[in-house]
């Protein structure tokens, strides 16, 4: 009504200050009329924001392949077993693959961590967007934090304020995600630092030659299974997420399985991310824990594998950057010449313990902003803030560019003639 | 009161996760063994000091132990995979 009543005084054709007057009310009233429609029409508010949803979940699994490359590649790059663009192209191919093996991650995550009945599409976007954001700060700062844990704190940090505490799986976030959390480093350590001693001692009267090349060679398919590894439990996590957007849109069907386009979709977006290649955190894990002997390297590739494919094999979606970090720590600290920088592990561990929580806060604060809007307009305004945000942060990240020719460096000298933001001690 | 309850489940599921412990450590460690087994037998068989018999058993286990861990990461891709 207020739209035609509008219109009709726009017409007078006597009076030009009305008329000009009118024309500007005329069009705040036919944005506020859209907002709306976009706010309450659940056709053409699914219709928008399911895309966008899984336009950005895709973003998200993007991130997280350049992100976790390290965990995969570091020591085999650091080790010169492999040329750090072979590595990471390697990786990435397998990264891809690996996303074809399983579904029980996807799962869980679709099902175990919050109310299936109670997610909205804006608080998986707020969620995706926490997540994202806080991937590519810890990046710039070449933190190797865990996405994963990214990934659910923004969910349900998002989801806490839509509907409060009633609407999280408690149980399933503390079985499947926050103890797991804690013991997947130390089961890593443990195993990469035995597996380490017992190589150490089988391989004594070896010559130093053949033990460097053997083990060279060992890593390159130690490392081919852990991107495999990689790939079977981090791309299954946004296959998780987008499912949960399939089910809260109604396309899905509550506990419904993953469509076969959100697999393939995911395992190119992990493939692609992995082949971008997060050089800043590789330097970390390679470079930064202790100095990785090809030995070293094997054993604590094949203990993480082992670590992320049996969780895999049982639906618990682990944190494979805690895994990998871990067992470089088990085996540094097994290996009384390779010193571990000790400094650099207790930055990394804070960097853990407040990933969910970081991430849990940003995605409530995404949702909070983009609700205070309202709608699909809300959501696109909270989209454009993001992408502004990252905009600054790859800019900051051009003055101090790594990449495979600077990979290998050492941390601290960099530290001490460059303004590059590295944890290093 | 004797009532007709299910068996209800655990908050946490400690069976499944020290599961995954053990499964991860005895992998981990088992391959890295089998592997420094195989390099040991691949360097005792190249060994100029030792006579013909001897250097073909060390090389005999070498590619055993190879086999053996092909097998191994065969057979545990193939679970997780049927699993699924």
């Amino acid at each position: 009504m207020a739209v035609a009543k509008n219109v009709g005084t726009a017409t007078h054709p006597s009076n030009r200050k009305v008329k000009s007057v009118t024309k500007v009310s005329a069009l705040r009233v036919f944005s506020f009329a859209m907002r709306d429609s976009l706010a309450s029409n659940g056709a053409v508010h699914n219709m928008l924001l399911l895309p966008i949803v899984i336009a950005v979940a895709l973003a998200f699994d993007f991130t997280n392949g350049f992100h976790d490359t390290a965990n995969a590649v570091a020591p085999t790059i650091a080790t010169g077993a492999l040329k750090p663009r072979t590595a990471v192209a390697l990786c990435s191919v397998l990264n891809l693959v690996g996303a074809f093996l399983s579904l029980k991650v996807a799962a869980t995550i679709a099902s175990a961590l919050v109310a299936q009945n109670l997610v909205t599409l804006p608080v998986i976007f707020a969620g995706l967007i926490g997540a994202i954001c806080w991937n590519v700060t810890t990046w710039y700062f070449a933190i190797p934090s865990s996405s994963s844990h990214a990934l659910i704190g923004g969910v349900i940090g998002a989801m806490l304020v839509l509907s409060g505490g009633h609407s999280v799986l408690w149980s399933g976030l503390f079985s499947k995600v926050i103890i797991p959390a804690g013991l997947a480093p130390f089961v890593a350590l443990v195993a990469a630092g035995v597996a380490v001693i017992a190589a150490r001692r089988l391989t004594n009267k070896v010559d130093r030659a053949t033990s460097t090349v053997g083990f060279r060679i060992g890593q390159i398919g130690s490392s081919s299974l852990l991107s495999l590894a990689h790939g079977t439990n981090d791309a299954q996590k946004t296959m998780g997420v987008v499912t949960l957007a399939l089910i809260a849109n109604g396309t899905l069907a509550a506990n419904g399985a993953t469509p076969w386009w959100v697999v393939v979709a995911c395992a190119i977006a992990i493939g692609l991310g992995t082949l971008f290649g997060g050089w800043r955190i590789i330097r970390t894990m390679g470079k930064g824990f202790t100095n990785l002997t090809p030995q070293q390297g094997f054993a604590a590739q094949i203990a993480s594998s082992a670590v992320i494919l049996t969780s895999s094999h049982m639906g618990i979606p682990l944190s494979t950057t805690h895994v990998a970090t871990g067992s470089i720590i088990g085996v540094g600290a097994a290996s009384p010449h390779q010193p571990v920088r000790w400094r650099l592990v207790g930055n990394v561990a804070l960097a853990w313990v407040i990933t969910l929580p970081a991430a849990g806060l940003a995605g409530a604060a995404a949702y909070f902003f983009s609700h205070a809007i309202g709608g699909t307009f809300g959501v696109i305004v909270l989209a454009i803030v993001a992408a502004m945000y990252l905009a600054v942060i790859f800019r900051l990240s051009r003055r101090a560019v790594v990449n495979a020719s600077n990979v290998n460096d050492t941390l601290g000298e960099e530290v001490a003639t460059d303004k590059q933001p590295v944890l290093a001690a | 009161m004797a009532t007709a309850s299910t068996p209800a489940t655990p908050f946490i599921a400690w069976g499944l996760l020290l599961h995954i412990v053990w499964v991860s450590i005895a992998a981990g460690v088992g391959l890295v063994v089998l592997f420094s087994l195989g390099l040991a037998s691949l360097s005792m068989a190249r060994g100029k000091e030792r006579n013909a018999a001897s250097r073909a058993a060390a090389l005999t286990f070498a590619v055993v132990t190879g086999l053996v861990i092909l097998a191994a990461l065969g057979w545990g891709l193939v679970l997780i995979v049927k699993k699924s």
